[in-house]
């Protein structure tokens, strides 16, 4: 019989510890994972209203634009600078907003090997791991048993 | 758990290694050995890696945020 040097309660410990620790870990994994999705909804919702703005914008640009033509019939000059003003402002942001998009899919696409990695940690290895401490904690425990009774 | 997820995950292993070092102040033998090496270190080294990524991603999202509250 190979010698025990071990406590076993101190395993028993070692042992809850891991799946406390997989539980955990598997709830910090799902909150990364909600807060992947919370952003992407944010940033498609403020790309939504800058979209819709830049509608407003430009049909407030074009209604200004027939005005200054039928002013200019008449002699009048009637400038559209603060329209066309709104306009690229609203064109600028919801192209940033449009690469802030696709940086996170970049980024996304970067954690997912990790991220799919530790998820099969948490749901296949570790699992194993603690029955393999538990299988360890039985034979300690089944050969002390056996040493108790020859003593 | 209330902080942010990576944080959480990072105390959490702080958590795990110190159980492990104080249960190997009780467990020293081949089977202690093996284990470090066959199950420990893995997943160390995994949550490790996860945790790094899951780092720089929620720098990221944090960024995309911030950078578009116009």
């Amino acid at each position: 019989m190979a010698d025990i040097h071990a406590d076993i309660e101190a395993l028993r410990e070692f042992a809850g510890a891991l799946t406390r620790y997989r539980h955990g870990q598997r709830e910090v994994a799902d909150r990364g994972d909600y807060q992947l999705a919370a952003t992407r909804a944010s940033l498609e919702e403020k790309a939504s209203q800058w979209r819709s703005l830049l509608a407003r914008r430009q049909a407030d640009l074009a209604a200004c634009q027939r005005a200054a033509a039928m002013d200019a019939e008449g002699g009048g000059h009637v400038g559209c600078h603060a329209e066309a003003a709104a306009v690229r402002e609203a064109e600028e942001r919801l192209e940033s907003i449009r690469r802030w998009q696709q940086r996170v899919e970049d980024g996304a696409s970067a954690f997912q090997g990790p991220s799919s990695r530790f998820r099969n940690v948490l749901d296949v290895d570790l699992p194993r791991t603690e029955q393999h401490l538990q299988a360890i904690i039985d034979g300690l425990e089944a050969a002390r048993g056996v040493r108790a009774r020859r003593s | 758990m209330t902080g942010r997820p990576h944080e959480d995950g990072d105390l959490l292993l702080r958590e795990i290694g110190a159980a492990w070092s104080k249960t190997r102040q009780h467990w020293h033998d081949d089977m202690s050995s093996q284990f470090d090496r066959s199950h420990w270190a893995p997943l160390v080294d995994e949550s490790r890696s996860y945790l790094r990524a899951l780092d720089e991603c929620m720098e990221l999202l944090a960024a995309a945020e911030r950078e578009t509250e116009f």
